[in-house]
Order: structure tokens, then C-alpha cells, then sequence
């Protein structure tokens, strides 16, 4: 029996954006850092997805278009995001280019990027470091997307994506330098800090 | 793959370094790729940084795991879906 119009979309829909159901949880977690308010999220995010889905385009990135209700519907729940995100590019945190991967080289601590551990460690540091950059890190690094869909997806130039990513990264080792002293890691002598 | 390159020429390890990310992430040309390998290649301080951050993207990556949406959410949506008249 053919399906109708409604039948064939709804059908789609299932078939498209539910399969990315994970993905968008992922974010959804990453940007709220709580259970619950994830969950609100991605509910939301799927509502509107579906209430929207005759502009969806097909053939383009499902993904990307999921994240970007994702974004919209944490932000418009979160204030403070918001302003965190009009404070953004001019740099509330200083972070010297080159200093924090120095410092793990320098200090020997760079073997431990190969820990089976570090991942509770990398999450713990996403959680801590300002939204702003810690959504542009989880589109590129842990959800595979390029610059220009990350750029879509949180509505900036590309070029600021690719600074974001920069000083997310950085701040990234920065936090993580602390995990590994916690951790115990023993550090070659540092030389310079003498 | 995309590139947002400004077309200036690698000269040094601060141009290298300038461009690493954008070739760990595959954003550049391939000709440009090959420009900023060469240079890192051939600079004993730029491979031993690039090869630091190609490791903790590695780390990074490796941290994607784990974290898939609970069945109890994914219950929800599809009934609150249904709720909004989703038939298939």
C-alpha cells in the first residue's frame, strides 16, 4: 500500500534524524554538562526538527542541522550561554599560543595522551572550560565535522571557529596538565622551572 | 576539503605553526598540505610540536566514545513525537 504525503515525510524523518539521535545527545551533553537538562534539550531539538522538517534540505547534513536546533535551543533555556557568547573572541582568557603543549614537552608529560584512562579526564576538562570554545572543540574534534559546518552550525565566520578551536585546544592541554600532575604522573625534570 | 588560507607563502617555523591545526584537520589544499609537511619535515622544533598536537587531537578523538543517548530518552522523544503526530 503507498503511503501518503504526510505518511512518506513522517517516514523520512524517522528514518534521517532519529539515526542521529547519539550525536545529538553528545552535544546536547557537552553544552549543557547535566543529565537533565540534556535530556530537555534533545526532547526540544526533536520537536522543533520535526515541526520544522519540511525545510530541511535533503541530501545536506543531517547532523549539522540537528546540532544547529541543538545550539539554538540550549541557548534560548541559557542566558548565561548567551552572554558568555557575546564576550567571546577578544579574549577573556589569555592563552599564550604555543605555551601549553611547551609545557608538556617540556615537562615529559606527553605520554600519557596515550592513557586508555584519559578519556573520563578529557570530559572532566570539556565540562570546565567556557561553552563558547568547548562547542566548537566537540563539533570538530569528537563529532567529526568540518570548519565551514561548525561555523553553521554556531553562526560565525569561519574564522572565528578556527580561533575558538585554536584557544579551546589550548586551554584543553592547559586543564589537562593539571589532571596529569593530579594523577600522579611522574614528569621529567623541568629544567626551566628551576 | 575546504581552505580559508590567506595564500602567504611558509617561510619560517611561525608560518608552519600558523597553519598546523588547519593541515591536522584537513583544511588545507594539498598543495598547501605538502608546503607546511615540507617545512615540518625538514625543522627538528616543528615536528616534535606537530607531532605533540597530532597526538592529543588523536586523545581527543579517542574520548569520542561512550556517551550514546540513553533508551530511556530515546523512549521519550519518539513518544513525544508520536504526541506531535509522528505516524512512521
Amino acid at each position: 500500500m503507498l503511503m501518503t504525503a504526510p505518511e512518506a515525510a513522517h517516514a523520512l524523518f524517522s528514518a534521517n534524524a532519529l539515526t542521529a539521535l547519539d550525536d545529538v545527545y553528545r552535544f546536547a551533553r557537552s553544552l549543557t554538562r547535566d543529565e537533565a537538562d540534556a535530556e530537555d534539550v534533545v526532547q526540544e531539538t526533536y520537536l522543533r526538527a520535526f515541526r520544522s522538517w519540511q525545510t530541511f534540505q535533503e541530501g545536506t547534513d543531517i547532523r549539522r542541522w540537528l546540532f544547529t536546533i541543538a545550539r539554538n535551543v540550549f541557548l534560548r533555556s541559557r542566558e548565561k550561554a548567551r552572554r558568555e557568547v557575546t564576550l567571546d573572541d577578544d579574549g577573556a582568557e589569555a592563552v599564550d599560543a604555543a605555551q601549553a603543549s611547551e609545557v608538556w614537552l617540556r615537562r615529559g608529560l606527553d605520554p600519557i595522551l596515550a592513557s586508555a584512562d584519559l578519556g573520563p579526564a578529557i570530559h572532566e576538562a570539556l565540562d570546565a572550560i567556557p561553552e563558547t570554545f568547548r562547542s566548537v572543540v566537540v563539533l570538530v574534534d569528537l563529532e567529526d565535522q568540518s570548519y565551514e559546518d561548525a561555523a553553521e552550525v554556531l553562526g560565525v565566520p569561519v574564522g572565528t571557529v578556527r580561533s575558538r578551536l585554536f584557544r579551546g585546544r589550548k586551554l584543553l592541554q592547559e586543564r589537562l596538565i593539571a589532571y596529569a600532575q593530579d594523577a600522579g604522573f611522574v614528569p621529567a625534570p623541568d629544567r626551566s622551572d628551576a | 576539503m575546504t581552505t580559508h588560507d590567506d595564500g602567504a607563502p611558509i617561510k619560517d617555523c611561525r608560518g608552519a605553526m600558523t597553519k598546523l591545526f588547519d593541515m591536522l584537520d584537513g583544511e588545507l589544499t594539498a598543495e598547501r598540505e605538502r608546503e607546511v609537511r615540507s617545512h615540518i619535515t625538514s625543522c627538528p622544533d616543528c615536528f616534535t610540536h606537530a607531532d605533540f598536537e597530532q597526538r592529543f587531537l588523536a586523545a581527543l578523538q579517542a574520548a569520542r566514545s561512550g556517551g550514546g543517548c540513553p533508551g530511556s530518552l530515546r523512549n521519550k522523544v519518539i513518544e513525544a513525537l508520536r504526541a506531535e503526530g509522528l505516524t512512521h
